[in-house]
């Protein structure tokens, strides 16, 4: 819940501020010297000059998941798993302040930084994505292939027990809620994966309406119903795709690091210019 | 090998973006700036640690940095002391690099230390800032400089002919705001005639300036061939510009009589009135100008050869068949209607000389008011006829009528027969003409005596049909004692005109009682005693008692 508040809040500023200053970040270069708030909202003005100083601070923290991954540092401040969700918080509004520090203007090498960013950004989701697709612990530990075959028997007992369902008809209400997946390629299955999730967003609520109809059942009911059969479904299915997902977030970490280097290298370059050149905000 | 995997992957793709490392610009140069484009040239205008230095700029900007230096013009002021502000780089090479914040037609050019008043105001900025306009030693420094005369806003100075041509070729001051403002050239509000060597007075200011100050073609100029005569004009004589309507009668000098607000404005004390063909005297000296030339009538007066031009004939034409024409200088003259210079002895020469009391009676006793030709009334000097009756009275009442149409024996008629103009009393009728010549006393008695009747119903003057017996003049103090037998008196007998006494009675021969002896000596009383009848005293003389006893008794 309060990730979800930060997230709310951060982007919900965000969104305004695109909002409040859209005119300035829809005017062409040419014009924009012209604009009453252009000494404020250029690159190196008071405001665009701070959130480029903020979104690039955040960009170097989010690095200190990788540390904490990789190394034995930070082993004690929390699980891996807290540390992935400050590293795509600061991931996802990094990106939107730098793209709010360039104002859209992109030329020159910096142009190289922001579009490796927005790639490292992109890939990030997807990263993010194919992480959910490979069942853990609480603490961020994957599961193995017989741990998710216990979990999915005991949500199937569960279900069978409880709503005195069968199997087949178990199948049915999953399927009617767009869980499935098996195309033979990566992109493909990747691809399928994510439309079948989507989706499901708008299945969920159709087919909870149903049962709440039908059955003569409560919200609660229905939506707790639904989960366990979402849950046994997906688990399902990523226990058929266990080994796909691997390859694919194997393939992702290719992309995603080095364009995430090239980011980094033009960054430290383009920072170190302007703070030579004496473009040090307000410090 | 997997690092070595991600090392050659990096490498692959900056190496097509090498060149971008000479980019680390935000955006390209305005092209007059092309040439510092390049990493190395980064410092040529920003300086490290000090973001963009305007004195970098001004290093090329020499112009600028002379103006900024004498405190002159825009880039001098404190607002705009930071070059980066307006001129903003790395937008392009078409940006355009002049920064107007409200809009270059909107620039607030009192900034630049010259307000744009008036027209100025509605001018383009080319307008103005045209190469033709940057003249003098600007010019050779912005040449020096490089400087495009089409792009600056540079060279221009504020004297108004740096930009507009002399309107008045040199005529008058270079300082055109002394007169115009920026409004428009005309009309010059600043301009003040008062302030010239002819100021403008009186109907001069309403005049139009063309009138007085023409167009002269000299084709100077293409768009301007022609330009208005201010200096040099000729104006210490009026007729240097107007007509001399008196054919200088008067001069040149119009201003002595006239005023410049208008010119029937003259000025009446200056004007001389005997350097026309009328020259004031007398009376006419003091008459104010409207009394003969009437307002709203024409100032020249065509005929004044006459009094009757001006002035009415007072005496309504009794004049106008006389000798003299009716003209009024035969008795009058300009000192005064009155008194008329008409002496007496010109009215002696008329067909009424004054004589004897007429010299003494003032004129108006005779020329009195009378209704002249039925219409005015005014002093009479003409009458019908000259005979005494025209004024005086007839006190006889008619009844001498005789003598005003018959000569009397001297020869004289009417009046005169009797009277003459020395005095009323002064009679010259001769009574022995009459039926009644006056002997004796009756010489001495006053006319009135015999002739002013007290009876009857008024008393009057009777001269005809007097009656000449002495009864009816005289009183019979002797009671009827010698009357006739008929009643009358007939007094001669005794007396004559001469007095009372009875010198013709002869005692001896006229009565019955015959004086002798003692007698003749005694007085005639002692015999001719008082007596009183009925209240009266009178003296008895007849019938006495003639015996002797009667008196000697």
């Amino acid at each position: 819940m309060f990730k979800k508040m930060v997230y709310l809040v951060s982007l919900t500023a965000i969104g305004y501020i695109f909002y409040r200053y859209w005119d300035y970040y829809t005017l062409p270069y040419a014009l924009r010297p012209r604009h009453e708030l252009y000494n404020l909202l250029k690159p190196g003005g008071l405001f665009g000059h701070g959130v480029g100083i903020i979104g690039s601070a955040m960009m170097i923290l989010l690095l200190l998941y990788s540390v904490r991954k990789r190394t034995r540092l930070f082993g004690r401040f929390g699980a891996v798993s807290r540390w992935l969700d400050v590293h795509i918080f600061f991931g996802t509004i990094g990106p939107l302040l730098i793209v709010l520090h360039s104002t859209f203007k992109l030329n020159g090498i910096v142009s190289i930084s922001f579009w490796s960013m927005v790639s490292v950004a992109l890939s990030g989701f997807v990263g993010r994505y194919l992480y959910i697709q490979i069942p853990r612990t609480l603490r961020g530990r994957e599961l193995t292939l017989e741990e998710i075959d216990n979990r999915r028997r005991a949500l199937r007992e569960e279900l069978m027990q409880k709503y005195h369902l069968e199997e087949r008809e178990i199948h049915q209400v999953a399927a009617s809620l767009s869980i499935k997946a098996g195309q033979k390629t990566l992109l493909g299955l990747l691809f399928g994966m994510a439309l079948a999730d989507i989706k499901r967003l708008f299945t969920f609520k159709k087919v909870k309406r149903t049962l709440m109809r039908r059955h003569k059942i409560s919200k609660n009911e229905a939506v707790e119903f639904l989960n366990m059969v979402t849950e046994k479904a997906l688990l399902e299915r990523r226990k058929r795709i266990w080994e796909r997902v691997h390859t694919l977030f194997h393939y992702w970490h290719v992309f995603h690091k080095p364009f995430a280097i090239i980011m980094y290298l033009i960054m430290i370059i383009h920072v170190s210019v302007s703070v030579w050149l004496g473009y040090t905000w307000i410090f | 090998m997997k690092r070595f995997k991600h090392i050659l992957f990096i490498t692959a793709v900056l190496l097509p973006f090498k060149c971008l490392f000479a980019q680390l610009s935000p955006g390209d140069l305005h092209r007059s700036h092309a040439f510092l484009e390049g990493l190395e040239n980064c410092t040529k205008c920003h300086e490290s640690g000090r973001k963009l230095n305007p004195d970098k700029c001004l290093d090329c900007h020499v112009v600028l940095k002379k103006r900024i230096d004498n405190k002159k013009g825009l880039h001098a002021g404190k607002k705009f002391k930071d070059c980066a502000t307006c001129h903003v780089e790395h937008h392009g090479r078409d940006f355009d690099l002049i920064y107007w914040e409200n809009g270059r037609n909107n620039f607030d050019h009192k900034a630049t230390g010259y307000t744009l008043e008036g027209a100025h105001a509605k001018q383009k900025c080319r307008d103005c800032h045209a190469p033709q306009n940057i003249r003098g030693p600007d010019w050779e420094v912005l040449k020096k400089a490089k400087k495009k005369a089409d792009h600056t806003y540079l060279g221009l100075n504020t004297d108004c002919l740096s930009c507009h041509r002399d309107e008045h070729r040199g005529q008058l001051s270079e300082k055109c705001t002394n007169c115009h403002n920026f409004k428009a050239w005309s009309p010059a509000p600043g301009f003040d005639h008062g302030t010239t060597k002819y100021p403008l007075t009186g109907l001069h200011k309403k005049v139009k300036c063309a009138q007085c100050h023409k167009t002269i073609t000299d084709n100077k100029y293409p768009k301007d061939k022609s330009y208005v005569r201010f200096a040099g004009l000729r104006f210490p004589a009026c007729i240097n510009c107007h007509k001399d309507p008196h054919q200088n009668k008067f001069g040149s000098r119009c201003r002595t009589c006239h005023v410049t607000d208008g010119w029937k404005q003259y000025n009446k004390q200056k004007f001389n009135h005997d350097k026309t063909r009328y020259p004031l005297e007398g009376r006419h000296r003091d008459l104010a100008c409207e009394a003969c030339h009437k307002p709203g009538q024409p100032l020249r007066i065509k005929r004044f050869s006459q009094c009757r031009d001006c002035h009415r004939d007072a005496h309504a034409g009794q004049f106008l068949h006389s000798s003299s024409r009716g003209a009024c200088a035969a008795c009058h003259d300009v000192n005064g209607f009155k008194p008329a210079h008409y002496t007496i002895q010109e009215h002696q020469t008329c067909a009424f000389p004054l004589e004897g009391a007429h010299r003494a009676v003032p004129c108006i006793a005779c020329h009195k008011q009378a209704l002249i030709s039925g219409r005015t009334r005014t002093m009479q000097f003409r009458f019908k006829n000259l005979r005494c009756q025209t004024c005086h009275d007839d006190v006889h009442k008619g009844t001498v009528n005789r003598w005003m149409t018959e000569k009397n024996p001297t020869g004289r008629v009417g009046c005169r027969a009797c009277h003459s103009s020395v005095s009323w009393s002064d009679i010259a009728f001769d009574h022995d003409q009459t039926d009644f010549p006056l002997q004796g006393r009756h010489k001495d008695v006053a006319c009135k005596k015999c002739h002013y009747q007290t009876r009857g119903a008024a008393p009057h003057w009777r001269f005809t049909n007097s009656p000449t017996r002495c009864a009816s003049c005289h009183n019979d103090i002797h009671r009827g004692q010698f009357a006739s037998s008929d009643g009358q008196v007939d007094c001669v007998r005794c007396h004559t005109p001469d007095n009372w006494k009875a010198e013709k009675f002869n005692h001896e021969t006229d009565s019955r009682f015959k004086l002798e002896g003692a007698h003749e000596s005694v007085a005639c009383v002692q015999c001719h005693k008082p007596a009183i009848l009925n209240g009266t005293k009178f003296v008895k003389y007849k019938p006495l008692d003639m015996r002797c006893e009667a008196c000697h008794g």
